[in-house]
């Protein structure tokens, strides 16, 4: 009887009989990967890097790294016709003599522009350069991280041509009259 | 002992008998269509998440099709599945997707649990729309 009450609470074995089915459309096609942002832009008044040019340490010598990027900046410089002038510019961090980074600096710059017409075929009358040292700081000096973004090179466009179209009425007549004329806008910050 | 004493001591012990057993299984008891078929449609809660299992997997290999055959046991009183896992013997599948969807099957409960363990076996069958 025990074993008559035991057996009441034995296993229900069973099995499916048919396979349930997991249906699935075609896998969408493997997006192409996106392409890396472009590491150098231009902006209204600047060609933008979005990678740092390596220096070697305390030395105005460009690291081999940093050829590439300083190519895809020639190459930029070179289809933007309408760049008439550039400034090349040397920043440093507050970390260090003050004379010395300002030096460093325009030393750091002057090798950017040199590379660019040398290696980048870039006219060297549409470039400049200049070093500001720790002068013009865009982080916290008080930080590493903001040391860091200090140290850096950039190019600010000075000059640049651009048309400009004047749309005037005849009031005799009535009719329209469009004028365009070539003009040349200049950086407020040109010295 | 009298022939009425023998009758009523069986009497009083199949009584004890069917009490003993009452105790012991005081939940549904449910045949064993019954069984299967609450068990399936428990299973059927988690298809999205297999099928979830199944695009990955497609992803992986655009030609992956097969079977694959899980088995495990519910739970008598408290209804959970445990002891999952898959035959290999009776899968065709890749390891990965079996994974998945041993993990997407985890933690599933009859909502009333029956007074016998269920010892089930189950196949999915995984394929690719026709004409998709």
């Amino acid at each position: 009887m025990l074993g008559l009450a035991l057996s009441a609470c034995g296993p229900r074995v069973f099995e499916a009989g048919s396979a349930k089915v997991i249906e699935t459309g075609p896998p969408p096609p493997v997006a192409e990967a996106a392409p890396d942002p472009p590491r150098v832009e231009i902006t209204d008044d600047k060609i933008v890097i979005h990678e740092k040019i390596q220096f070697d340490y305390n030395k105005a010598q460009i690291r081999p790294e940093s050829d590439e990027l300083l190519a895809e900046v020639a190459k930029v410089i070179n289809e933007t016709p309408r760049i008439k002038k550039l400034r090349v510019e040397g920043h440093a961090s507050a970390e260090g003599d003050h004379d010395y980074n300002v030096e460093l600096s325009q030393r750091r710059a002057k090798a950017v522009l040199d590379h660019l017409v040398k290696r980048g075929k870039v006219d060297p009358a549409r470039l400049e350069s200049e070093g500001y040292g720790p002068d013009r700081p865009i982080a916290d000096n008080e930080t590493e991280a903001g040391r860091e973004a200090n140290r850096r090179v950039e190019f600010t466009i000075l000059e640049q041509a651009y048309k400009q179209t004047t749309r005037t009425i005849d009031p005799a007549t009535g009719k329209e009259r469009v004028e365009t004329e070539d003009k040349l806008q200049a950086s407020e910050d040109q010295p | 002992m009298t022939p009425r004493q023998n009758s009523n001591s069986l009497v009083t012990f199949l009584a004890l008998g069917a009490a003993l057993g009452c105790a012991g299984c005081s939940f549904m008891a449910r045949d064993t269509p019954t069984y299967e078929r609450d068990t399936s449609a428990l299973l059927d809660t988690r298809q999205a998440q297999l099928r979830g299992c199944y695009d990955a997997a497609l992803v992986r290999n655009p030609n992956l099709a097969g079977k694959l055959t899980v088995t495990f046991t519910v739970e008598k009183k408290t209804g959970e599945i445990i002891d999952l896992s898959w035959d290999n013997n009776r899968t065709t599948v890749d390891e990965l997707l079996a994974t998945c969807v041993m993990t997407a099957l985890d933690g599933l409960q009859l909502a009333e649990p029956d007074r016998r363990d269920g010892e089930a076996t189950f196949s999915y069958s995984f394929r690719v729309r026709p004409g998709a």
